[in-house]
């Protein structure tokens, strides 16, 4: 009788192990022999993650995989939640890696483009990040993992601090599959301030010479914000928060939803929604909240990730924030995306591009950019049981069994830049799915996911229309003087807004001339750090006084 | 930090921009005899106002300031991981890449220009589009070239700056529509050759026969392609890059971009400056646009120094 063995991977990961012993002590890898090391501990075809997100990379160890010798190490399948770095392309171009599946691309959108179309990479897949992290645990098991935590004891125990964000996830793939751990570590320490991840997680770690980059990516200016941004951030408080009363939700990071931020303590306060609307975050800590936090509105907030800067604001508002005993934030980018999926009342953002029937993408011509979590929150969990009376307040028919629907509201300015039209007959993401030979068209959010589109011109609630050519009407009456704003009828246009379909700004008592930006409560960085105290440190090239 | 050089194209010619930069040159002499061997034409003729004119003069007037400007930079210790020209601009890049010697680029230019002056002598430009993207655009094209004589998108300098080449009357109507469509702005320009559409290919044929006669050197800077926005790092893909792009669109958005997303945070741009620094400003809002003026050589050296730090 043929003997089965059930220790395949367990047995593999030994051998690699005791392979490297001479290279390392105990589970420190000394940095001169990173790439020796590496070149024993992944092996051809072996599915690896390289710890890349969109603020956090473990930009150590991209260098040192990039030097391994590909005709040791080879055919390697990355899985990746964010491809940021050059060097995460660098290793298909010498043929260390071959395949990629991966989630976010945003930094490296053009040159992934021109690499698969050149054939020097393969695409698996394009996920939004929970899609990628479910994966790692059902079809993309790891073989290696590598990623990047602040400090690490001598035991081996992680500090991840407020950039928590998804290595825990990615630890928890590998470690309990006989993957392979391996971290890079800003120093190393005696004692931790607290453990995010624990030792018996984790097999090897190397002190970089640098600490790990990380960039501010959720800080937006007060003082880009226009009138325009205003007016429709004025219109979405009063035609969406206040009228379905949103308490729970998200905001994606662009400056039409930093206005609304600006203006909860101002314009909202002034209405007498403090209490009523946005108390309950699934937020990454934007600076632009801190006027509405040290006013009182908000009660919680918890985190994708941290912020650069943000770190004393937050260890000083325990009360608001989700922090370890240490006192910093602990951030979890899967489980925040879990709470902005089925948690939350709204998910409020902006796009590139809208389509007549309220279809939506960043996605531009000769660019893979891929999609992160937006629709993760942008579309409606028909999962969800839990009620909440924003939630209710979706509901249009009289069926017993009708169920309510997460806000999923785009707020945009009918031309980006003043150029270029968002309203479009189709997407661009069709021609991209074309020539990039996808298997389906890179749709950021669905038409019949969006239940609000906001714009200077009004609300169009489009989970009221009913039936699609009166939602083609109540987008092109919101859509101004693009082509699909012009198909828009008057009189149609005026039954619409007689039926609550389409508000205009004076139908929701919102004055065009108040927009101004003497309503925003910090007009640039330095008011932010005022409202904080001077706790709120933002990166130099923010400081512009 | 990475640095780019940006080489700028037709369009960017003023008058008087030679005479300063040899004022700073140490090889000016040898540089304005091996010009004036080949051109038959002295530098201030090629460098006045008047001597603007001619398409010829200028697309020579282009390199040689393209060339000395790096030369100046690099001289100073400011150094470039990445070259980029725009047009006629990339045969300057060339030179500095040590793909082409400067002698050999002076001729390549001088013949590219006069077969380019020759070709269309009238009724044929080139016009501006603003607010429109490729792929928008590319429709109207379509449709317009269905009914007209064709017009042809010759550059994508931004993602809604775009130029396109053809004969004259046949653009008016294109513009007519577009404006009819909605476009923020068009502009007919100063450019009385149909540049970068299928219209030059014979140029471009010709161009060929005479890069083939060279023995080019492998680029010691990596060369970002007109044609095809993409990296080229061998001899053979730039040698053919230079007579391919006067018969292909100028795909100077990709190419940019591709070198920014490479890690290029610094993009100079050469002497005569401001076109291409003002595409990078726009398109690229986090990293340091720096504009070559060789009389404020100093100051700019400081700069890109303090930048290394940042």
């Amino acid at each position: 009788m043929i003997s089965t063995s059930w220790t395949k991977k367990r047995d593999e990961k030994k051998r690699r192990i005791n392979a490297v012993k001479h290279l390392v002590e105990n589970i420190f890898i000394k940095r001169e022999n990173i790439v020796e090391t590496l070149q024993v501990l992944i092996q051809p075809g072996d599915r690896v993650v390289l710890e890349g997100n969109n603020q956090k990379q473990a930009s150590f160890l991209a260098e040192a995989l990039l030097q391994l010798d590909p005709a040791k190490v080879n055919k390697l399948h990355m899985v990746m939640s964010s491809i940021s770095l050059p060097e995460h392309l660098d290793i298909f171009e010498k043929g260390i890696a071959e395949k990629v599946d991966f989630a976010y691309a945003g930094p490296q959108s053009l040159r992934i483009a021109q690499m698969l179309e050149d054939g020097i990479l393969k695409i698996g897949e394009i996920h939004t990040y929970l899609e990628l992290y479910g994966r790692l645990f059902i079809d993309l098991i790891p073989n290696v993992v590598l990623i990047a935590a602040d400090k690490a004891d001598r035991l081996g125990n992680l500090y991840t601090g407020p950039n928590t964000e998804e290595t825990p996830t990615i630890a928890e793939a590998a470690a309990f599959k006989d993957g392979i751990v391996i971290v890079q570590v800003n120093e190393i320490l005696d004692e931790l301030p607290r453990v995010d991840i624990p030792s018996s997680w984790v097999d090897f770690i190397v002190e970089a010479d640098q600490p790990y980059q990380l960039e501010a990516l959720f800080t937006r200016d007060p003082q880009n914000i226009t009138e325009l941004h205003i007016l429709i951030a004025m219109l979405t408080i009063r035609g969406v928060y206040e009228k379905h009363h949103v308490k729970s939700l998200n905001h994606g990071v662009g400056f039409n939803t930093a206005a609304i931020e600006l203006l909860l303590p101002t314009y909202a306060q002034s209405l007498g929604l403090k209490g009523k609307i946005a108390t309950n975050w699934a937020l990454n800590p934007h600076p632009t909240l801190i006027p509405a936090i040290e006013s009182g509105w908000v009660d919680t907030l918890y985190a994708f990730g941290g912020e650069v800067g943000m770190e004393q604001y937050v260890a000083a508002r325990p009360d608001i924030f989700f922090t370890g005993r240490d006192g910093s934030l602990r951030s979890n980018r899967a489980l925040a995306q879990v709470a902005g999926q089925y948690a939350i009342d709204m998910f409020i953002g902006s796009t590139l591009q809208i389509d007549k029937n309220g279809n939506s993408s960043t996605v531009v011509s000769g660019r893979l950019a891929g999609f992160g979590g937006a629709p993760n929150m942008g579309h409606d969990p028909r999962g969800r049981r839990h009620s909440s009376k924003a939630w209710l307040d979706m509901i249009t028919s009289k069926d017993p069994l009708a169920h309510g629907r997460k806000l999923v509201v785009q707020t945009v300015e009918t031309f980006q830049n003043g150029n270029t039209p968002v309203f479009v007959e189709t997407l661009d993401a069709v021609e991209v799915a074309k020539q990039s030979n996808l298997a389906t068209a890179p749709v950021m959010i669905y038409g019949d996911d969006v239940t609000h589109v906001v714009t200077e011109e009004g609300v169009a609630y489009i989970y009221k229309a009913e039936g699609q050519e009166e939602r083609r009407q109540a987008l092109a009456a919101i859509a101004g003087v693009t082509s699909v704003g012009r198909t828009a009828d008057p009189k149609t246009t005026q039954a619409l807004r007689e039926r609550g379909v389409v508000a205009y700004p004076e139908d929701i008592g919102v004055h065009r001339t108040e927009a101004k930006r003497s309503l925003l409560a910090a007009k640039n960085i330095k008011d932010l750090v005022e409202w904080s105290g001077g706790l709120y440190n933002p990166p130099a090239k923010f400081k512009n006084w | 930090m990475k640095t780019a050089f940006l080489f700028p194209g037709q369009g960017s010619q003023k008058p008087d921009i030679l005479s300063s930069l040899l004022a700073q040159e140490s090889d000016a002499g040898y540089l304005s005899y091996l010009t004036e061997q080949i051109l038959q034409k002295s530098i201030s003729e090629i460098d006045s106002s008047e001597g603007l004119f001619s398409t010829v003069n200028v697309q020579v007037n282009l390199l040689i300031a393209g060339v000395l400007s790096a030369k100046q930079l690099l001289a100073r210790g400011v150094t470039a991981d990445f070259v980029a020209g725009h047009s006629v601009g990339a045969f300057a890049a060339a030179v500095v890449s040590e793909v082409i010697t400067f002698q050999e680029a002076v001729s390549l230019v001088h013949h590219r220009a006069q077969l380019m002056e020759k070709a269309f002598p009238a009724h044929y430009g080139m016009a501006a589009l603003l607010g429109f993207t490729e792929n928008r655009l590319i429709l109207y094209l379509k449709d317009h070239n269905s009914r007209h004589t064709p017009v042809y998108l010759s550059n994508i300098n931004a993602s809604d700056q775009l130029v396109v080449t053809g004969k004259i009357d046949s653009i008016a109507i294109l513009i007519n529509e577009l404006e009819k469509a909605g476009i923020r702005k068009t502009k007919l320009l100063d450019v009385k050759v149909p540049s970068h559409c299928e219209l030059m290919t014979s140029v471009s044929q010709s161009l060929k026969q005479q890069i083939e006669q060279l023995t080019l050197k492998s680029p010691v800077i990596p060369f970002a392609s007109n044609v095809t926005g993409r990296l080229l790092k061998t001899a053979d893909a730039i040698g053919k890059d230079l007579w391919q792009s006067i018969s292909s669109p100028v795909k100077w958005y990709d190419a940019t971009t591709l070198i920014y997303e490479l890690g290029t945070r610094i993009f100079i741009e050469m002497e005569p400056s401001g076109v291409l620094a003002k595409l990078a400003t726009e398109a690229f809002p986090e990293a340091e646009i720096l504009n070559m003026d060789s009389k404020q050589i100093d100051q700019i050296t400081v700069l890109w120094n303090n930048y290394q730090h940042k």
